[in-house]
C-alpha cells in the first residue's frame, strides 16, 4: 500500500531540505485520513556537518474519494501555515509541493507531531465506554477542545491573510455560501436529481439564518482529529473543510458527532454539552443562539448526505478502494438522518 | 437505490481483481479473491431487482407528482413543460416498471420540488405547508425503505478497520 518511489523522492528531499544523504528509513501510509493521503516518513540526513533524523508527514491531494475532485491541497496548507503565527495548536508546516510530477499529486510537508489520536468508535451504545479512561486527562483534553475550538473562532483571519477561502456576503451569505457549496458537490456527484436533495437543499434555502460574525471555521471539528500528548491537545489536523462562515457550523458540528453513549453523551466524548456550549462562550465570547443553532443542525446533516455522496460519486467513476464503495452506502443512513429532523421541524411548525 | 446494484458489484469485482489481488502473497488467498471475481461477473448479468420495489416507488413518485403539480397549476401556475410533457405522456402510455423509467420520475419530482420551492412564498400558507408535508412525506418513506434493506452491523464493523495491517 506504501508506494513511494523511494529513489526518485531521496534526492527530491535532499533538495527541499538543503540536506546530503538522505535515506528514508520508513514509510507508513496512515489510512486513518479518508480523505488525503497521509504518509510518514522516517528520514536521516547530513545537514551543516551532522547527522539529523527527522519524522515528517506528507499530505498528499486525494484521489477521488471523500474530497471533491477540485480539492486544492494548498488550502489546508495555507491555513496551517498562517496558524503557525497564532496559539492554534497545529503541525508546523514546511513546503508546498505543486508539482503533480513529484508523487503523482500535489502534496505539503509538515511536522510529525509525536502523540496519540484518540479515535472513538464509530457507534458506542456501551454507557461504561470511555474514550479517555484517565478523568483528569479527559478533562485537561476536554478543556483544550473548547479552547482551541475558541482559538480558531477567533482568529483574525483577514490579518492571517484567509482571505483567499472566501469571504461570504452578508447576512444570510455565510448560511447560503454552505448551502450551496454542499449542493453543488452532491450536484457534481449526481445526487442533486434525488427528490429528498432537493426538498433539503430548498428548505434550507428557505430558512437561511444571518451570521453577525464571520469566523474561521474548521469543519470537522471532533475527537479523532487531534493530536493528545500528556494530556494536552497538541495538534488540530484534518482541516480540509475549512472555510469563512458562521462558528455555529462548527457547533452544531460538535453537537452532532462523536457524541459518547447516553446517558452522558458526551462532546466528542469528552464533556458535557452544556458543560461545552458554556465554556466555548466563556473562552470565545461568542454567544451561541439556541434559535440559530437549529439552522446549522439541519446544514450539518445536508453536509453529512454530501460527503458520502461524493464518495459514492468517486466510487461509481473512478474509486477503487472497497471502503469508499462502503462510505457511500451510508447515504442511506445519513438521508434518512436529514429527513427525520426536517419531519420532525414540519411537523412541529403547523402552519 | 443511490447506485445500482448492478454498478455496485462491477465496481467491487473490478477493485477485488485489479486492487486487491495483485496485492496478496499467499496463492490459497489470491485465489479466494479471483473466484470471488469470478463469482461476482457470473452474477452481475444476472440482478433481478426486487420489482415490487421498483413498481410501489414509480406509482408512489407518479402519485405524488401528480397531486403537488396539480396543486400548483389549479393555483395558477404553470409546471415547467418537461414535467407537463411527461405526465401527459404517462397519462397515454401509463408507467413502466423499470430502473429507467424510475429515475426518470425521481428527476420530474425534483423539478417539481424545486418549482414549487421557487413559489412556495405565493401560496396560501396552509397549502404550502400541506404541500411541503407530501414531499416531505415521500421523501421519507424512500429513506426509511432503504434504511431497512442497510446491514449497519456489516458496516460499521468496516469501518472500524484501521491502518495497513487491519486491511491486508
Amino acid at each position: 500500500m506504501t508506494t513511494l518511489d523511494q529513489d526518485k523522492m531521496k534526492p527530491y528531499l535532499a533538495g527541499r531540505l538543503g540536506a546530503d544523504r538522505v535515506e528514508i528509513n520508513s514509510v507508513w501510509k496512515n489510512l486513518e485520513g479518508w480523505s488525503m493521503e497521509t504518509y510518514s516518513l522516517g528520514l536521516s540526513y547530513w545537514k551543516d556537518g551532522r547527522e539529523v533524523k527527522q519524522d515528517i508527514i506528507i499530505r498528499k491531494a486525494p484521489e477521488l474519494g471523500l474530497m471533491d475532485e477540485n480539492y486544492d491541497v494548498s488550502i489546508e496548507y495555507r491555513v496551517l501555515t498562517a496558524l503557525n503565527r497564532t496559539k492554534v495548536a497545529v503541525p508546523r508546516t514546511f513546503w508546498l509541493e505543486s508539482d503533480p510530477g513529484v508523487l503523482g499529486r500535489p502534496f505539503y510537508a509538515m511536522e510529525k507531531v509525536e502523540g496519540y489520536i484518540p479515535f472513538p468508535p464509530p457507534a458506542s451504545y456501551d454507557p461504561e465506554f470511555r474514550l479517555i479512561p484517565d478523568d483528569r486527562e479527559r478533562a485537561s483534553l476536554a478543556e483544550d477542545f473548547v479552547k482551541n475550538l475558541a482559538l480558531i473562532h477567533t482568529a483574525d483571519w483577514r490579518s492571517l491573510g484567509l482571505e483567499f477561502l472566501g469571504v461570504p456576503g452578508p447576512g444570510t451569505g455565510a448560511a447560503r455560501m454552505q448551502v450551496e457549496f454542499w449542493e453543488d458537490r452532491m450536484a457534481r456527484s449526481g445526487f442533486r436529481g434525488k427528490p429528498a436533495v432537493a426538498y433539503a437543499a430548498n428548505w434550507l434555502k428557505d430558512n437561511l439564518v444571518e451570521t453577525d460574525r464571520v469566523c474561521l471555521v474548521h469543519g470537522d471539528y471532533r475527537s479523532g482529529n487531534y493530536i493528545a500528548r500528556e494530556g494536552r491537545i497538541v495538534a488540530v489536523l484534518d482541516w480540509e473543510l475549512v472555510h469563512l462562515g458562521d462558528p455555529l457550523f462548527d457547533i452544531a458540528y460538535s453537537l452532532n458527532v462523536w457524541r459518547s453513549a447516553p446517558p452522558q453523551k458526551w462532546i466528542s466524548h469528552l464533556l458535557p454539552e452544556e458543560e461545552f456550549l458554556d465554556r466555548y462562550e466563556d473562552a470565545s465570547g461568542i454567544r451561541v443562539d439556541r434559535k440559530r443553532l437549529d439552522f446549522f443542525h439541519v446544514l450539518h446533516k445536508f453536509k453529512s448526505v454530501g460527503i458520502p455522496s461524493t464518495a459514492a460519486g468517486a466510487w461509481r467513476r473512478q474509486n477503487l478502494d472497497l471502503r469508499v464503495g462502503v462510505f457511500g452506502m451510508m447515504q442511506y443512513l445519513s438521508h434518512f438522518d436529514l429527513l427525520s429532523t426536517l419531519y420532525n421541524s414540519h411537523s412541529s411548525r403547523g402552519h | 437505490m443511490f447506485i445500482s446494484a448492478q454498478d455496485y458489484l462491477q465496481r467491487i469485482s473490478h477493485a477485488l481483481e485489479h486492487v486487491v489481488a495483485p496485492q496478496i502473497e499467499c496463492a490459497h488467498v489470491r485465489g479466494q479473491v479471483l473466484a470471488a471475481v469470478f463469482l461476482l461477473d457470473q452474477l452481475t448479468d444476472r440482478i433481478d431487482y426486487k420489482a415490487d420495489i421498483i413498481r410501489n416507488e414509480v406509482e408512489m413518485t407518479c402519485s405524488n407528482l401528480s397531486k403537488l403539480v396539480g396543486a400548483m397549476e389549479t393555483k395558477a401556475f404553470q409546471a415547467p413543460a418537461e414535467i407537463r410533457a411527461f405526465l401527459k405522456k404517462l397519462e397515454e402510455e401509463g408507467a413502466r416498471h423499470d430502473l429507467d423509467f424510475r429515475n426518470e420520475c425521481n428527476s420530474m419530482l425534483t423539478l417539481a420540488i424545486d418549482f414549487f420551492f421557487a413559489r412556495r412564498s405565493q401560496l396560501d400558507p396552509a397549502l404550502a405547508h400541506e404541500l411541503e408535508g407530501l414531499v416531505l412525506d415521500h421523501c421519507v418513506q424512500i429513506a426509511a425503505r432503504d434504511l431497512g434493506m442497510l446491514k449497519p452491523s456489516t458496516s460499521m464493523k468496516l469501518l472500524q478497520r484501521r491502518g495497513d495491517q487491519e486491511l491486508r
